[in-house]
């Protein structure tokens, strides 16, 4: 349950920053590590699924040392499970408020 | 461990991924450990990070293999289709397996509440045939192996024997039923649970 909600935190976290606005694999891992405590190593294999699955898309923009770097980008796919989950998490938040609540009284 | 060794090592445990996808990935991480150097990140932090090439390889595998499984693109792509095949599921599994189960435990109990109000209603009789001046004497006989037992005393023992017997036996009937009700509730609630998709 624990493991299963982290999982769904993070990913809700990589579609969160890139509905904020396209960006490259470091920029999404740095985004989240300020904000969830969280493995390094699951964001890349986790943009390779949701890439898989049409969630995000990515495409190459000239570097000026070096190669090009990948860009991610959210697709209407990966709004809909955005939307989705921010549904789920208010409704989960609402059932555990109501819990608090009715434990206080 | 340095950043090409770890790439190398990454490589090697992706022999069985396509060339393509494996330079793709490859290609990912050095762009990564690039712009973590940039970001000012010692390079052995980052493999650190990063964890073992061996233990990375094999999420990379289950989450490429995950990504096709039926029953998670489905959780994402539509839920009221995931929601409908979850009920057709239930409908399949209770008529076929649970169904038969509920009708035969529920005539298991009611058979042994027959037979309980069986023992005790002989219980009765026997205690009211030991009773003297009733008439009940005439139709209630007890013989124990052949030989008929007159003493009204022995007639009234058995039947306090009958009726403990049928009060217990009615006892760990209901004592069942009360079970049976109970873990068939929690079913029903695991019904409605998993029909509404929350699993």
């Amino acid at each position: 349950m624990k493991l299963q909600a982290k999982r769904g935190v993070v990913e809700m976290g990589v579609l969160a920053r890139l509905a904020r606005g396209d960006a490259y694999q470091y920029q999404i891992v740095a985004c989240l590590l300020s904000g969830i405590d969280m493995g390094e190593a699951t964001v890349y294999p986790l943009l390779r699924r949701m890439r898989s699955e049409g969630m995000v898309s990515t495409y190459l923009v000239e570097y000026e040392s070096g190669p090009p770097r990948k860009y991610y980008r959210i697709e209407p796919r990966g709004s809909d499970v955005l939307a989705q989950m921010q549904a789920e998490k208010r409704n989960l938040f609402s059932q555990i408020d109501s819990i608090v609540a009715g434990g206080a009284a | 461990m340095s950043r090409d060794r770890f790439l190398e090592a990454l490589r090697d445990e992706l022999k069985d991924v396509s060339l393509m996808e494996t330079n793709d990935i490859i290609g990912d991480y050095r762009e990564y450990f690039r712009d973590a150097q940039e970001a000012g990140r010692a390079e052995d932090e980052v493999i650190r990070a990063l964890g073992s090439p061996r233990q990375l390889a094999a999420v990379l595998k289950g989450s490429e293999a995950i990504s096709w499984r039926p029953a998670r693109s489905a959780a994402s792509a539509d839920p009221v289709a995931r929601r409908l095949a979850a009920i057709i599921a239930l409908c399949f599994l209770n008529f076929m397996i649970v169904l038969p189960v509920f009708a035969a435990a529920l005539s298991l109990l009611m058979a042994l509440f027959g037979g309980a109000m069986v023992v005790l209603a002989a219980g009765c009789a026997l205690l009211a045939s030991s009773l003297p001046g009733h008439g009940f004497s005439g139709f209630v006989k007890l013989d124990i192996i052949g030989q008929p037992i007159s003493n009204p005393a022995v007639i009234a023992l058995t039947g306090v024997a009958f009726l403990i017997i049928g009060f217990l036996w009615g006892r760990f009937d209901s004592w069942l039923a009360r079970w049976f009700g109970s873990e068939f509730m929690r079913y029903v609630r695991f019904n409605i649970r998993f029909a509404r998709g929350g699993n």
